[in-house]
């Protein structure tokens, strides 16, 4: 086995195959692009761009599919996955200063008109990616190897190929695991409310992910990094009864862990606990 | 429960989850943030890290320190916070991480909230058919590829920046 290991969206990569990869130049060239077109932090990107202008003219047509696929999960969830939801995440000092007026869209598909030459969008509403974009990422590597990898970006991983054993981490303590699980050509992501904590201006302590809930951490197994890095956004958000709804909408499997460290998992989601 | 601080000088949460975890996985923690790069560094990048240590003081911790605070693993005991401190495009952004320590062990990292929510007492009856259970942490042996360890991982490098400061802090 090789493992191959580099730093991209703020977090650590890493990557497993029988074989070292021939292509590992190509694809840390995809991964900065991908960071330089989408991050919220670079005042260039196509993103800052956009959400600067309003307008991005002659967009990428992978920057199109991504934006179709964030209404989409907007439609699709009730609207409870919202890509503008970065203007609540800048207002609270996370990332970059967020001009005065920003503020979530409350209907996203008005405010974002899409044509493949060009995006628009409401003068209020700010997008980011944040909720899916390393998802994106993570399949998009995927697709790149030819033969069995294990893509992990920062603990969401992609198996492509055989079932391949993997471990959860325990959602406070570093260095321990909870079980294993066994997935192949599928993806196990996780949600944690631990993950983003950061002091604002006047030092009230921020989570990246709003809202309320007794979750610790969410773990989603799907058919694609994508969609099991959404699910896990939206499910720290809503509670039991849609998880189960949306589970079973996108055939994912859920394991979730509360803050009283209870686990709970739905049936095919496979994980074998550690027994003391 | 509502988390206050200081922005210069953090405090420590007065309740916090307390786990057991074994100084091993601190190391871990720690050496896996110093595996080999192949590449840049991506935004952020930490530029600066600042630790405030304080001994377990009663009206802070709930965690008692024994006399005798030097253990065999070489962390001493007591309360760590530690903020690092890094830049973005348009701005510095912090993260704040605390750790507790007794007994030469993390007994626990980091502040949570308290969410006032209902959903686990509305919805446990309804699903007994699914399986639950106490979570039982085990550490990952150093031999397990990181590639095949999934989780909501605290490798943010903010978060990773703090904690190597706490290490060396509370290096005996």
């Amino acid at each position: 086995m090789a493992e191959w290991s580099f730093k991209a969206l703020g977090t650590q990569w890493w990557l497993e195959s029988p074989q070292p990869l021939a292509n590992q130049a190509e694809i840390l060239a995809v991964v900065r692009q991908f960071e330089d077109d989408y991050s919220r932090f670079n005042p260039s990107s196509l993103l800052s761009q956009l959400n600067d202008k309003h307008e991005l003219l002659s967009p990428p047509p992978e920057m199109q599919a991504m934006l179709q696929y964030g209404l989409d999960m907007y439609s699709q969830t009730g609207g409870v996955f919202n890509m503008s939801v970065g203007a609540q995440l800048e207002k609270t000092g996370y990332g970059r200063v967020a001009p005065a007026g920003a503020r979530v869209s409350e209907n996203l598909l008005q405010d974002v008109q899409l044509t493949s030459q060009k995006i628009t969008l409401a003068p209020h509403v700010r997008l980011d990616f944040g909720g899916f974009g390393k998802g994106w990422l993570v399949d998009k590597i995927a697709a790149m190897v030819d033969g069995p990898v294990i893509v992990n970006g920062g603990g969401d991983i992609y198996v492509k190929g055989p079932r391949q054993s993997l471990l959860i981490e325990h959602p406070l303590t570093a260095g321990q695991a909870i079980g294993s699980v066994a997935v192949g050509d599928e993806s196990l992501c996780s949600s944690s409310r631990q993950k983003r904590v950061w002091r604002d201006a006047k030092g009230q302590e921020q989570s990246h992910i709003p809202g309320r809930s007794n979750l610790l951490s969410v773990h989603v197994r799907a058919e694609s990094a994508l969609v099991a890095d959404t699910l896990g956004t939206v499910f720290l958000l809503v509670e039991r009864p849609k998880r189960l709804e949306l589970a079973a909408q996108f055939n994912a499997e859920i394991l979730e862990i509360t803050q009283d460290l209870d686990f709970w998992q739905t049936p095919g989601f496979g994980l074998k606990p550690f027994r003391s | 429960m509502t988390a206050t601080y200081n922005s210069t000088t953090p405090k420590i949460v007065g309740a916090m989850v307390i786990l057991a975890v074994t100084a091993s996985g601190a190391y871990f923690f720690i050496l896996r943030d110093i595996k080999p790069e192949q590449s840049r560094s991506s935004l952020p990048t930490a530029t600066s890290t600042t630790a405030t240590v304080s001994q377990p003081a009663a009206q802070t911790t709930s965690v008692n320190t024994p006399a005798s605070t030097a253990a065999t693993n070489g962390y001493k005991d007591g309360t760590y916070t530690a903020t690092a401190s890094y830049y973005v495009p348009h701005g510095q952004n912090n993260i704040s991480v605390t750790i507790v320590i007794k007994d030469g062990v993390v007994s626990s990292v980091m502040p949570t909230h308290d969410y006032q929510d209902h959903e686990s007492q509305m919805y446990v009856s309804d699903f007994d058919d699914y399986i639950s259970g106490k979570v039982v942490g085990k550490n990952i042996s150093a031999l397990t590829s990181l590639s095949r360890v999934g989780g909501a991982s605290l490798t943010t490098e903010g978060f990773d920046q703090a904690i190597q400061t706490i290490a060396a802090q509370a290096k005996a």
